[in-house]
């Protein structure tokens, strides 16, 4: 998930959600019509947004939040706090990742191997 | 002072040279096992063995992959009137022989007793700088570590951390960075719980030191780097053979996750290859439960390398045959030794 900063707009629209999901597409509708004056397909349009960066998800009628407020807000944080950590972890640590950088293409190929549409073993 | 100095730089200098044998074997050995599919597991057991050599016992037998003498640089060296080494290997020994530098004709000093104390202090301070990196390096981590959470036993919550980690000897806690999404801390957490339980946390260590101790041998750096993949490598499929197909890529995408730049922005120092990530989410994605004849092999190439490795030749004491302080009729003389290196000098 990209770091994302919410527009006061919006971070109003992901209270709502974050508040009452899961539940049902119509009834999302009828809170942003009362809460926040909108229409019908502008409530589409700003979920919509959401859905493509995998924040909610909206399936058979049903809004989901796939990223909590909680996690969302501690992923923003996350970026100011990390530089602050400078960081050399030494070597010598038996770690999860190594914390190298990728590149925007290996994230692309390891993406395609996780989902199955990889070619041949690296 | 300054004999201690030589014995301990010529007892490491044999050292790195027995390393460098068994490193060589090993790479061998691992390239094998790989193409035969052996589990990961097996190949980290073959990393043991340089960190063996490293202690101070010697067993013989017959098994010996060693082609010559284990010591083959001689205690003896600067007292010699013909510097030499012996490994048995002509070309090794052809080449080292020819550039050691003879005590001069006439001359009462022998540069070898000006070059080894040189070389044995530089070797350490050599050492002392990347004990000294290591020590301070866990220890800035540790202090800036103090503003974690438990969340529940061993693991903790800390700010900002690029990944995840275990950290402490004798009671290892695991540290998650705090921004990780629930799903992802189970895996992340299994995966650290096994580094524990196959008591990576204390190999790594164990190898930086004795990386440190032959810092001057680019050699046990790559074993360093190699073996960490390898460990990595086996946590993985550990956590990967109980997991179902769709948790494997929840796994897989856990481990991008966390190695995904904007979110990470740093590289360790001693870090490995970017493409090595990659392997890892291909091994774990195409897992694929291992073959009983892959397992019986790797054990089987892990116990020749080790009685292999780990024992001396029979019958070949250190150093040379023949001692060559004394001046003697026979004295050996090595293979492309220049004219005015044999003839005979004045007695001592």
């Amino acid at each position: 998930m990209e770091p994302y900063s919410l527009g006061e707009v919006e971070g109003r629209f992901a209270e709502l959600v974050w508040s009452h999901a899961p539940l049902p597409t119509k009834m999302l509708i009828t809170l942003c019509q009362q809460r926040l004056g909108w229409k019908r397909t502008t409530t589409y349009t700003v979920l919509k947004k959401f859905i493509i960066r995998g924040i909610f998800e909206n399936k058979d009628g049903v809004v989901t939040a796939l990223v909590s407020r909680q996690e969302f807000y501690a992923r923003q944080s996350e970026r100011y706090v990390e530089r602050s950590f400078g960081g050399s972890l030494p070597g010598f640590l038996a770690a999860f990742t190594s914390g190298k950088k990728l590149s925007q293409k290996e994230i692309e190929e390891i993406e395609r191997i996780i989902h199955g549409s990889a070619g041949e073993k690296p | 002072m300054e004999d201690y100095i030589i014995q301990a730089f010529i007892q490491i200098l044999n050292t790195s040279y027995q390393a460098v044998i068994a490193v060589i074997a090993i790479l061998l050995a691992r390239a094998l096992m790989q193409r035969m599919h052996v589990p990961p597991k097996y190949i980290c057991i073959l990393w043991y063995i340089p960190l063996l050599r490293l202690l101070p016992f010697h067993l013989h037998s017959i098994f010996s992959l060693f082609p010559g003498p284990v010591d083959p640089v001689p205690e003896s060296l600067p007292l010699m009137e013909q510097p030499q080494i012996n490994t048995n290997i002509a070309m090794v020994d052809r080449i080292v022989n020819q550039s050691l530098p003879a005590p001069t004709l006439g001359a009462s000093i022998n540069p070898l007793q000006i070059l080894l104390p040189l070389f044995g202090s530089l070797w350490l301070l050599g050492m002392a700088a990347c004990l000294l990196y290591g020590v301070v390096s866990v220890f800035r981590l540790r202090y800036r570590l103090r503003a974690s959470v438990c969340q529940e036993g061993d693991l903790y919550l800390t700010d900002g951390l690029p990944t995840a980690f275990v950290l402490g000897i004798f009671r290892p806690r695991i540290y998650l960075p705090s921004g990780i999404a629930e799903k992802e801390k189970g895996y992340v957490a299994c995966h650290e719980r096994q580094h524990i339980r196959r008591k990576d946390h204390i190999f790594k260590a164990a190898f930086f030191l004795a990386s440190s101790i032959c810092w001057f041998h680019p050699l046990l750096w790559v074993a360093y780097a190699l073996a960490g993949r390898d460990i990595e490598a086996a946590c993985d499929e550990a956590v990967a053979e109980g997991l179902s197909e769709e948790q494997r890529k929840e796994y897989a995408a856990a481990l991008l996750s966390l190695a995904v730049p904007g979110k990470r922005p740093f590289a360790a120092p001693l870090g490995f290859s970017e493409g090595s990530l990659k392997k890892r989410v291909w091994q774990i994605v195409h897992y694929e439960r291992p073959e009983r004849l892959a397992g019986i092999l790797g054990i089987a190439v892990v116990l020749c390398l080790g009685v292999g490795l780990l024992t001396d030749p029979l019958g070949m004491g250190a150093g040379l045959p023949e001692d060559g302080i004394e001046k003697g009729t026979d004295m050996p003389v090595s293979e492309g030794g220049t004219a005015a290196e044999r003839e005979s000098m004045p007695g001592s």
